[in-house]
């Protein structure tokens, strides 16, 4: 049961001079498998690979190769097993980069042979992929960063070893080599090779990786598919940051955004204002935005499931008044939103259309109005171009302002506003 | 996709070595007769080549040697020729320590007193002088036995205070052979102070040079630097990894504990050798294995071979101009090497060019 695993880790744990690094590592990977390991600085990533590639051999537990213990096997053994990346290349003197890649071969050349057709047909196809044939008469110490990585990534890939480990093999990349690195990986474990990547970003390996290890402070904190591992919850809890984890309309997976750790440091300020935003079909996330940055507490509602606003207000944990996806604001969301509205200070109606759907939200507005609260109307474009409810809105607009609500014609005006009459 | 090595332009290396070794092996013979004939009793280059070359296989039927005086034969053969021989092999054998010890070490600054191979020799050295063991039986080889004992002894043990479980990182050994070092110098100057009446021998033992050159010595020396020597060529690809920090080369499939601890043992032992002969001699090591780098870039297939000949002309040329400077009087060669290679070494220096750390 434990055996046709590429990759297989028990009870792994290690420390340097007793200070434990990573612990109870368990982990089961298949052949052609593209994992990916995140974690925050000093989770022990590194450490991780540099353990699955037999560098450090000091742990205890159990790390089986192709079902054979690491530790049985020899350097030689090892490197035509497991080839790896590493973060940096520390080669002072002037190689060539084809001189640099044959070194791969290493592995499979005797003391007292030469480098065989074998060998060159080897370097040349693993320079051809990543792009580096070009560069084999360059000296590797004259190249730049991102073409010493590629070249580097060459070495491995002459390994011609079943499993690949990659440290942060993107770091030094700009975004077209990255993709470029990612596909190439990608396209290796579609060919049957293991690959194991260390990744800083972490929709890099969103968009590639099918599994994610996410390590905390040296332990596993969460393995499965990717989607299952990059949630808000447990990014935030393992980097201490809140993101907003969303689905890419254009590739169909995860993709995760960092809140900025200022918007909400401002909302956590006492005596901030709260706005209550009545928004819809887009026109409320920007908003939504804009306003935790300057610091204001949001709240929203009425918003249709479904609704880019209501993702929006979800990622962003704003408190949100919902109602079923197409659906008219019912009874119990308008009366839910008027105990929204009663906690504001600031009413906002973004730049929305209105149909005989969503009045309701309109006629919440004018009673915050008449009660006295400040109610903002933001009208980018007039409200008869936006009025789908023959001129109901319209009527309602002309209601509001007549018992004293304010109407903007931009955003900053809108933030200026709110801001003014703290 | 099919390229084959010739395409890749591989095999100009093998050219490229090819003529390195020609263009060093002619330099070398020339050298060598040139600086036969030269000395305090100069002899014609004519007479030289007739007499060595009659030595030769099948040459010596047609080679006229009945006109040159036997006196002449004697100063070639018996005490020019032989110092000749011996200064090339110790040459040979410091700079291919050097070459082990600079990809060891990945800095071309290393050499082999960095682990303790000087101090130990002249430790061993002194010992046998001040306390006159042997004195007046072999004589001068068991002060050479004494050398290579301190060299050999203090490099293993540099090599075992060094090892941390069952690793021996390249710091340590630099470390633990500077303390060593340290060490070994503050016994021999205590022994110095103790045998003031030996003081003038061991100083000029120290000084190295090639004055009591034998064809003893050379026999004692040659075999065992020539097999180191092919060894090690043997190593080139390791030496190579070994460049990438020994992290990155056990990464590459190799045994980088057993494979360093080859080398290192290679290396002490032809240092060793070569300073059991000879005496302290400084700056080859350091300096050919740097100056040639900058011809053959560092791939040791080029570097140590190329160096191994490269080590035995300079130190050739740096013997001849020992005996000829102040003739009849003789500067010790390490003062010729150090004079020479000390201001050569820091132009290197300052011209950062091709083999030098950035």
């Amino acid at each position: 049961m434990d055996r046709g695993f590429k990759v297989l880790i028990e009870d792994l744990h290690f420390a340097y001079d007793g200070f434990p690094v990573l612990r109870n590592i368990q982990l089961r990977v298949k052949a052609g498998e593209l994992i990916g390991i995140l974690g925050p600085n000093g989770a022990g990533k590194s450490t991780f690979l540099k353990i699955l590639c037999g560098t450090l051999r000091n742990y205890q537990g159990r790390v089986m190769v192709d079902d054979l213990d690491l530790r049985s096997l020899s350097s030689r053994e090892m490197a035509k097993k497991v080839a790896i990346v590493p973060q940096d290349s520390l080669l002072g003197f002037d190689f060539t980069a084809l001189e640099v890649v044959l070194m791969g071969r290493n592995p499979y050349q005797r003391r007292f042979g030469r480098e065989k057709v074998d060998d060159f047909r080897t370097v040349t196809e693993s320079m051809m992929e990543t792009k580096t044939w070009d560069l084999r008469d360059r000296l590797f110490t004259q190249l730049s960063g991102g073409e010493k990585q590629r070249v580097v990534i060459a070495q491995a890939l002459a390994q011609r070893s079943q499993i690949l480990l990659l440290d942060e093999p993107t770091s030094h990349l700009d975004i077209s080599y990255q993709i470029e690195t990612m596909e190439l990986v990608h396209k290796k474990s579609e060919e049957g090779i293991t690959v194991i990547a260390v990744l800083h970003d972490i929709n890099l390996a969103a968009q590639y990786c099918q599994k994610v290890l996410l390590l905390s402070d040296g332990e596993p904190f969460a393995y499965g598919k990717t989607e299952e591992v990059l949630t808000r919850e447990k990014i935030g809890f393992v980097y201490g940051v809140e993101v907003s984890v969303n689905r890419s309309p254009v590739t169909g997976r995860v993709y995760v955004t960092p809140i900025s750790k200022r918007w909400r440091y401002k909302e956590a300020l006492s005596g901030s204002r709260m706005v209550h935003l009545i928004c819809g079909g887009n026109s409320g996330g920007g908003l939504m935005h804009k306003l935790r940055e300057q610091g204001f507490g949001v709240s929203a509602g009425v918003i249709n499931v479904l609704d880019s606003d209501h993702e929006t207000a979800q990622s962003l944990d704003i408190p949100v008044v919902s109602e079923a996806p197409f659906s008219s604001i019912s009874e119990s969301s308008m009366r839910q939103n008027d105990q929204l509205i009663q906690g504001a200070d600031v009413i906002v109606v973004s730049n929305l259309f209105f149909g005989e759907g969503n009045l309701a939200n309109l006629r919440s507005a004018l009673r915050a109005v008449e009660e006295g609260k400040e109610v903002i109307l933001l009208s980018t474009d007039p409200i008869f171009s936006r009025d789908f409810s023959s001129g109901k809105a319209t009527e309602l607009y002309s209601h509001l302002m007549a018992k004293g609500a304010l109407e903007v014609r931009n955003l900053d005006e809108l933030v200026q506003k709110i801001g003014e009459q703290n | 996709m099919d390229n084959t090595g010739q395409e890749l332009g591989l095999t100009t290396k093998r050219t490229q070595l090819l003529k390195y070794m020609t263009f060093l092996m002619l330099a070398l013979l020339l050298s060598l007769f040139i600086s036969a004939s030269l000395g305090a009793a100069d002899l014609p280059l004519s007479t030289t080549a007739a007499v060595f070359l009659s030595r030769l296989p099948f040459l010596s039927r047609v080679v006229d040697t009945t006109r040159v005086e036997s006196a002449a034969e004697v100063i070639l053969l018996q005490i020019r020729l032989p110092r000749i021989v011996l200064a090339m092999v110790v040459g040979a054998a410091l700079a291919t320590a050097g070459v082990i010890f600079q990809a060891l070490f990945r800095n071309p600054m290393a050499d082999s007193w960095i682990i303790g191979v000087s101090p130990g020799a002249a430790l061993g050295a002194t010992i046998a002088i001040v306390f006159k063991i042997g004195h007046g039986m072999i004589g001068l080889s068991v002060l050479s036995l004494f050398a290579f004992m301190g060299a050999m002894g203090t490099t293993l043990f540099v090599y075992r205070i060094a090892r941390t479980g069952t690793a021996v990182p390249v710091a340590n050994l630099l470390l633990s052979g500077i303390a060593a070092g340290a060490f070994l110098n503050a016994l021999v100057s205590l022994l110095m102070m103790i045998g003031q009446e030996d003081l003038h021998r061991i100083f000029f033992w120290m000084l190295g040079g090639f004055t009591g050159a034998s064809w003893n010595r050379v026999i004692l020396a040659l075999p065992f630097v020539l097999f180191c020597v092919v060894v090690v060529l043997f190593f080139s690809r390791d030496l190579n990894l070994f460049l990438l920090g020994e992290e990155r080369a056990s990464q590459l499939g190799m045994e980088t504990e057993k494979v360093k601890l080859i080398l290192i043992l290679l290396a002490s032992l032809v240092a060793s050798l070569a300073v059991s002969v000879s005496g302290i001699i400084g700056f080859v090591g350091l300096i050919t294995p740097h100056t040639v780098r900058l011809v053959t870039g560092p791939d040791h297939r080029l570097l140590t071979p190329t160096s191994a000949l490269a080590g035995a002309l300079i130190m050739l040329v740096s013997d001849t101009f020992a005996r000829l400077v102040l003739s009849p009087r003789e500067i010790p060669v390490g003062v010729i090497t150090a004079m020479i290679g000390a201001p050569f070494f820091i132009y290197l220096l300052r011209s950062r060019k091709r083999g030098l750390v950035r």
